[in-house]
């Protein structure tokens, strides 16, 4: 096993990763264009709002929801396109009235990239990692401010290297008048990663 | 196990902006790690469950969350730190070649501009 180069200033970061690309692109493994291509498809095309479309489509379109449930990876690149990673699947899990799901990586954070974006520090923290796995309930109440009922089940997935989970919460009662594109703004990461019940909130606290 | 900071304290911590959407790469170097990254994987040089076994292992070996080390900077350095070792177990890459090509960067004989298309490329080849 070869041991990481001992440095830990930012400054030798930017070099070993200047370092791998430059060794990788000689070897012609790489560009330079594919790199700053995920890069700027990163910083502007991918996040949260992604995953805020097909939730908004769930709520409206009743047969996509069906097919959502079922066969996720497939309803998502049917209805829009390109989930921009190849050959990692997809599960979405609905939110009941008396189950609330919660998506964690116990292992190393990976996260559904190109419906939730970059997975915030938190997500990625030790303590996120080894609590929310062992007192749900209690890791949501204080640390989430989410303080369920104990007749709400807590369901936690714990992602895999082949598929990435994501949450469908509740429509909010009071959005009967919205369209798709309305509804999409109301859907937050947090809500779903599961450790925010957007179908519990009113209009006015989504807002 | 313990941990210096509770799920809260680093929720506050996390300089939030107002959307999610915004959230991004905090240094040029985490972008370019984790492109680096996606764009071999894209490429066919390697499953994911290659990469992800040695993340896995980096973020065993080092779960510290200490204010010295920003969490962010830690989850990407253990993220460069699986990239080079998946180069060099692959035999794609040299240890030392790597340490080489590093220092010629951080003393400045090289930079980034040889990343620049059209640029003059002097030091390539």
């Amino acid at each position: 096993m070869s041991k990481s180069l001992p440095v830990d200033k930012v400054e030798d970061n930017e070099a070993r990763a200047r370092a791998m690309q430059s060794l990788l692109i000689e070897k012609e493994m790489l560009s330079t264009d594919a790199v700053d291509a995920i890069i700027s498809k990163f910083e502007e095309d991918i996040g949260p709002m992604n995953g805020a479309r097909v939730v908004a489509r769930a709520w409206t379109d009743p047969e996509f929801k069906q097919q959502l449930i079922e066969n996720s990876t497939e309803a998502i690149n049917s209805e829009f396109g390109h989930t921009g990673m190849e050959s990692v699947d997809v599960e979405v899990y609905e939110n009941t009235s008396d189950v609330q799901h919660v998506v964690i990586c116990t292992l190393c954070s990976c996260f559904a990239w190109p419906l939730l974006g970059l997975p915030p520090t938190w997500f990625k923290s030790g303590p996120y990692r080894s609590q929310m796995i062992k007192h749900p309930r209690k890791t949501l109440r204080e640390d989430f401010n989410l303080d369920l009922d104990q007749d709400v089940e807590i369901k936690v997935w714990d992602q895999s290297a082949e598929v990435r989970y994501m949450v469908l919460p509740q429509r909010p009662d009071g959005t009967e008048d919205m369209d798709e594109e309305e509804l999409a703004e109301l859907v937050t990461r947090d809500s779903m990663i599961g450790v925010e019940r957007i179908g519990d909130m009113s209009i006015n606290e989504l807002k | 196990m313990q941990f210096d900071n509770t799920i809260s304290e680093i929720r506050k911590k996390e300089d939030l902006p107002e959307s999610a959407d915004e959230l991004n790469f905090e240094a040029p170097w985490q972008a370019r790690a984790f492109s680096i990254v996606l764009s071999l994987y894209q490429n066919g040089q390697f499953e994911w469950n290659e990469f992800q076994s040695r993340l896995i292992e980096e973020v065993q070996n080092d779960d510290s969350t200490t204010a010295e080390n920003p969490l962010e900077s830690v989850y990407y350095e253990q993220w460069i730190s699986a990239l080079e070792n998946l180069l060099v177990e692959k035999d794609i890459c040299d240890h030392d070649e790597i340490i080489e090509r590093s220092n010629e960067f951080s003393t400045g004989k090289r930079d980034a501009s040889e990343f620049v298309p059209g640029a003059d490329h002097s030091h390539s080849h």
